[in-house]
């Protein structure tokens, strides 16, 4: 029983996606169809697509506030240069444009030494201006049909983005792990001195994963576009980036840096997809969801915090005793 | 707290635009008023301009937020309140925001749901466009001031131009940049690459 309850202390994330299982399944048992339970997962794995590249900038202790408009910029640019380059064409492109966007960010956080939430604010404001003047202020259909096939085609129960987006958990989840840059962005994160003095390219790690948050936030916009049809200079405004930060939080990352896990920042995506999904099956007035999500952000941000402060005193309590009969 | 907000400004009022029954209630003044030429609602940012730029330079709570945007340890050590002082800066901005949010929607005579939705970025821009640092520990009300004058002025600019208020996103990312960029270097601490 011990054991049970320091894993679910040690592992809020799923703590509450237990609870949010279990309430949601006492709200509507239809809830636990695996129909649903698949649908939950297939309409979120957009915003886990942008979640993994955000995992990568929290874990390194930055955030990217420009994700919410390089979504809609790379969306209008995938669908709008499908005549003139064609579809793999359109989508390098705004992969590309999401990576210079990286690069701009990556570059004056980490080597100009500006702070990182006035660059991604700066270029958050840019990259709307972008979006908006780019179609014209008008939304774009893709003249490409095989564009929407993708984005709303479904092998068997999943539908080929959640695919996509399972590929790239394992990608995401080897590089973290069995890489040196994975290894790098943790020590980084948690103390930035000591890792620059261990001889790690703190600087360099800092570039890389905000080119990472960026092409993923293009990715996201892609299949955005690609899951609609059609791009709108809206998508993504005022607050997909705080919804993807909120995912990553859920799930214990840390945006101090060098605390948390990506396939917590799944379960973060899921809870918040849960939330969504449950509101709509018991026909709930859209406030109510926008209202769950922030009372849970603040419900784990204070568990958390009381978790952490309680191990600290247990922590301290028990160095002081180990010194107290040592002498 | 934004989700938590959002979500009750709209239960409040269901997702209508909330318009003032009566016009001619006195509150009205605040946002269309206009005291000789100086409309009220520019009496109301002086006046609040002032009242925090004392309280920000003139008085012992004024030096410890500064004192604790610096170091919030030290200041612990140093007998400063600082859980105290944070709470009450959080709710000093709360305060404006709710006068700001009174002056709009008396001048537009209602309120509308959505009203303010992205007004942050425009704040947070006019504050460091006026020095002060992210990182906390200076900055002064008065630059703050300059800083929202010039993305004012930027704004006014952009429409007597005729040019669309997208190209005004653009211009606003790069001006922050180089003026982030300028305050680094006068600093001293631009880093070389």
């Amino acid at each position: 029983m011990k054991k049970i309850t320091t894993f679910l202390t040690n592992n809020i994330a799923i703590t509450i996606l237990i609870l949010m299982i279990i309430v949601a399944t006492v709200l509507d048992r239809s809830f636990l169809a695996p129909a649903n339970l698949f649908n939950v997962f297939n309409q979120n794995s957009i915003k886990g697509i942008m979640a993994i590249g955000m995992t990568f900038l929290i874990l390194n202790g930055y955030f990217d506030m420009s994700l919410c408009t390089l979504v809609s910029l790379a969306a209008a640019l995938s669908c709008g240069l499908q005549n003139q380059v064609g579809i793999a064409g359109a989508v390098l492109a705004a992969l590309l444009v999401g990576a210079i966007v990286g690069i701009i960010n990556g570059f004056l956080v980490a080597y100009v030494g500006i702070n990182g939430f006035v660059v991604t604010l700066a270029t958050m404001l840019g990259c709307r201006g972008l979006a908006y003047i780019y179609p014209n202020e008008k939304s774009i259909v893709a003249p490409n049909m095989s564009f929407l096939k993708f984005g709303i085609g479904k092998l068997g129960p999943l539908s080929y983005i959640s695919i996509l987006y399972l590929i790239l958990m394992f990608i995401a989840w080897f590089v973290l792990r069995f890489t040196n840059h994975g290894r790098n962005t943790y020590a980084a994160g948690g103390n930035a001195a000591a890792s620059a003095n261990a001889g790690i390219d703190v600087k360099r790690t800092i570039f890389i994963n905000f080119v990472i948050c960026g092409v993923g936030s293009a990715l996201g916009g892609i299949l955005y576009a690609a899951s609609l049809g059609s791009s709108s200079p809206a998508l993504g405004w005022p607050d997909m980036h705080m919804l993807v930060i909120a995912a990553c939080v859920l799930g214990g990352a840390k945006l101090s840096g060098g605390y948390g896990n990506l396939w917590f920042s799944m379960v973060g995506v899921m809870i918040l997809g849960i939330v969504i999904n449950i509101m709509s099956i018991t026909g709930a007035a859209p406030w109510v969801s926008t209202f769950c999500t922030g009372a849970i952000m603040i419900a784990v941000l204070i568990a958390d915090k009381l978790i952490t402060d309680a191990r600290n005193a247990e922590a301290l309590k028990a160095a002081e005793e180990a010194f107290k009969s040592r002498s | 707290m934004m989700n938590v907000l959002q979500a009750l400004t709209l239960l409040y009022s269901g997702g209508n635009f909330v318009s003032l029954d009566n016009p001619d209630i006195w509150i009205v003044a605040f946002g269309q008023g206009n005291l000789g030429i100086v409309p009220i609602s520019v009496i109301v940012m002086i006046i609040f301009c002032v009242i925090y730029g004392i309280i920000l330079t003139r008085t012992v709570y004024g030096h410890n937020v500064k004192a604790v945007g610096t170091n919030p340890m030290t200041c612990k050590y140093s007998g400063i309140n600082d859980n105290w002082v944070v709470m009450t800066t959080f709710i000093m901005s709360g305060l404006a925001t709710a006068v700001a949010a009174i002056l709009l929607a008396t001048r537009g005579g209602g309120a509308q749901p959505t009203m303010g939705l992205g007004y942050e970025f425009d704040v947070i821009t006019a504050v460091i466009l006026g020095g002060a640092d992210l990182a906390g520990g200076e900055g002064s009300i008065y630059r703050t001031f300059v800083g929202a004058l010039v993305i004012g002025i930027m704004k006014t600019g952009f429409v007597i131009l005729g040019m669309s208020v997208y190209y005004q996103y653009i211009a606003e990312c790069i001006i922050i940049l180089i003026a982030v960029f300028l305050d680094l270097r006068a600093k001293g601490t631009v880093r070389k690459s």
